[in-house]
């Protein structure tokens, strides 16, 4: 009952955050937008509110955690009740207008997607943490700061003996330390978070597909989505690579609508998802490179009438990405916390020479992931043949965005892994290549919604276009 | 036509393998494992999990050492499931790659307090 009151209050108090950050835009959200941007903001805020506590001295205690949501809701009741925003709040979502029926296909996918969904709340309500990563990172960081009431003195300087990988970044620890201060330390339950980063994810993926594409293709494409048999594994365990994937995809996602007509509100979003993902995983830092980099090409690639207002927006886009991840980047920066597995210092050319011979060894997992149906069904195989059949339109309209984006990103990849220097590359590839894998799904995925559009409208079942 | 063909025998394609991967007794014994756990309290769940030979050394050194000790593990594989999980569930008994008050070495599902240490 606590652990259901704990994860409500995330709720709410990301709710809070998103009415007070977007009082007085012109933005109207879709109540599964709403819903699930909802929680990926509270379960930041989380995170933002417990590092920043550590840094002040201020124990993790319910009552000091409680103040947060507290504040959001004075500040709430004021600029909602009291100020400007009176009256407002019901302008803030999308307004229930004309709803078509749902066809068959259309109610068999939902179908499809709630059974997924229910399969994996079977899996994870009666399991323990028990994986590997989990216990020797995530898990353990949540149960030593809720032990501790706060992160202990030298934690930053622990050995791997102790708790694994200190310098990676703190979301979901945080997020769970937050759960367990007003449920108590409850290592069963808490498996259900990652259901509940599942279910936000399809639903903010669902929320933006819609803004492309028809309910019904929007539908099929979030099918295929949350039955990729690895991405649904991942809903399982205390492992941030599915947190990663979910803000990735839809920052970019948000990117992508901004493309359309620079609407600012989705730059924003995009901005503040991106940020967000700079405290769930170190790999974020080559997505967000990425995103910049996409944001440049746009630059070049729009009349040049706008490009003033471009050039305004990427100062906007840096100064929220900053203001998001500057206190993350400057705590890491000032513990000189750095990644084990890449020591430039180490970087000898004789080890990346090494790197560079091992390259058939990454291409042979590599293979073995894309056909591999047990992690992946058959999705890098329909990806990959459908970017060869659509080759003449993968550097074309919005498509261009989304190929230049995993282009970049997966190049951050592979340069990072001709980077390792802890151990040999037979180890680093053969232990991440299908989480890695994981973290490209979404955006493959929203490639492939844009190759295969036209002929998958052209079925009957799938006719209608928004 | 063809296309239409294609996309529908790539969807039925598709709804098999996830229906088969998803239903199937895969190799970690996913039903007989969901009925125990379904069935049993916590700590039964916990022992389950990580399997009852770990779980009941673990409970010992736990109540062989006292609050705030640091211990040194040996007898695992390095940062093996099994070691990770022992850190995991004695916490907040600390491990430590050295000075550590106690030894715990799990092949001879011994504790013992080191040589020299103020406990």
């Amino acid at each position: 009952m606590n652990f259901a009151f704990s994860l409500i209050l995330v709720e709410v108090t990301g709710a809070l955050l998103i009415l007070l950050t977007f009082a007085g835009a012109r933005r109207r959200f879709s109540a599964p937008e709403f819903l699930s941007l909802s929680f990926f903001a509270g379960a930041a805020l989380a995170a933002y509110q417990l590092l920043s506590y550590y840094l002040l001295g201020i124990n993790f205690d319910p009552r000091n955690i409680f103040f947060a949501p507290f504040i959001l809701f004075l500040l709430f009741l004021a600029y909602y009740g009291l100020g400007s925003g009176r009256g407002s709040l019901g302008k803030f979502m999308s307004e229930a207008g004309y709803h078509q029926r749902w066809s068959l296909t259309e109610r068999l996918l939902a179908a499809g997607i709630a059974v997924q969904l229910l399969w994996i709340l079977f899996l994870v309500v009666p399991m323990p943490v028990y994986s590997h990563d989990a216990v020797a990172n995530y898990a353990l960081k949540a149960k030593i700061f809720h032990l501790a009431g706060g992160m202990p003195e030298g934690f930053f300087t622990w050995s791997e003996t102790t708790v694994a990988h200190p310098d990676y970044p703190l979301l979901l620890p945080f997020l769970m330390t937050w759960i367990y201060a007003f449920s108590e330390f409850n290592d069963l339950a808490i498996n259900i978070i990652m259901a509940a980063i599942y279910l936000a994810f399809l639903a903010l993926f669902y929320s933006q597909l819609k803004k492309f594409f028809t309910r019904a293709y929007s539908l099929l494409i979030v099918f295929f989505l949350a039955t990729i048999p690895q991405l649904a594994d991942y809903a399982t365990v205390i492992h941030a690579d599915l947190l990663l994937t979910a803000l990735v995809t839809c920052a970019f996602a948000y990117f992508l609508l901004y493309t359309r007509d620079l609407e600012r509100n989705y730059l924003a979003l995009s901005a503040i998802l991106f940020g967000f993902s700079l405290w769930t995983k170190n790999e974020a830092v080559v997505f967000t490179g990425a995103f910049v980099m996409a944001f440049i090409a746009l630059f070049f690639r729009i009349e040049p009438a706008g490009r003033k207002r471009v050039v305004i927006d990427m100062i906007i886009l840096s100064a929220i990405i900053f203001i998001i991840a500057g206190p993350w980047l400057a705590v890491k920066a000032i513990n000189n916390l750095t990644n084990s597995d890449i020591d430039f210092s180490l970087l000898t050319p004789q080890r990346l020479l090494q790197n560079i011979k091992d390259i058939p060894i990454f291409l042979n997992l590599f293979q073995q992931e894309m056909f591999g149906p047990k992690k992946w069904n058959i999705f890098w195989i329909i990806f990959f043949a459908a970017a060869i059949w659509k080759r003449k339109v993968l550097w074309k309209k919005e498509s261009f965005y989304i190929t230049l984006f995993i282009f970049l990103a997966a190049a951050g990849y592979f340069a990072a892994y001709m980077c390792t220097t802890g151990n040999n590359l037979y180890f680093y590839v053969n232990t991440t290549i299908s989480r890695f894998m994981l973290h490209f799904s979404g955006v493959a995925l929203l490639l492939l919604a844009y190759l295969m559009r036209d002929e998958v409208y052209d079925m009957k079942s799938f006719k209608e276009r928004t | 036509v063809n296309k239409q063909k294609a996309l529908k025998i790539i969807f039925a394609v598709w709804i098999i393998l996830w229906i088969f991967f998803l239903a199937r007794e895969d190799k970690d014994g996913q039903y007989s494992t969901l009925r125990y756990l379904y069935t049993h309290d916590s700590e039964e769940k916990t022992r389950y999990v990580m399997g009852g030979e770990l779980y009941d050394f673990l409970i010992s050194c736990r109540e062989n050492m006292p609050a705030g000790s640091t211990y040194e593990l040996s007898g695992f594989q390095e940062f093996s499931i099994d070691e990770v999980r022992a850190r995991y569930f004695l916490w907040p008994l600390k491990s430590v790659s050295e000075k550590g008050e106690f030894e715990i070495n799990y092949n001879e599902k011994k504790i013992s307090l080191k040589k020299g240490a103020n406990r």
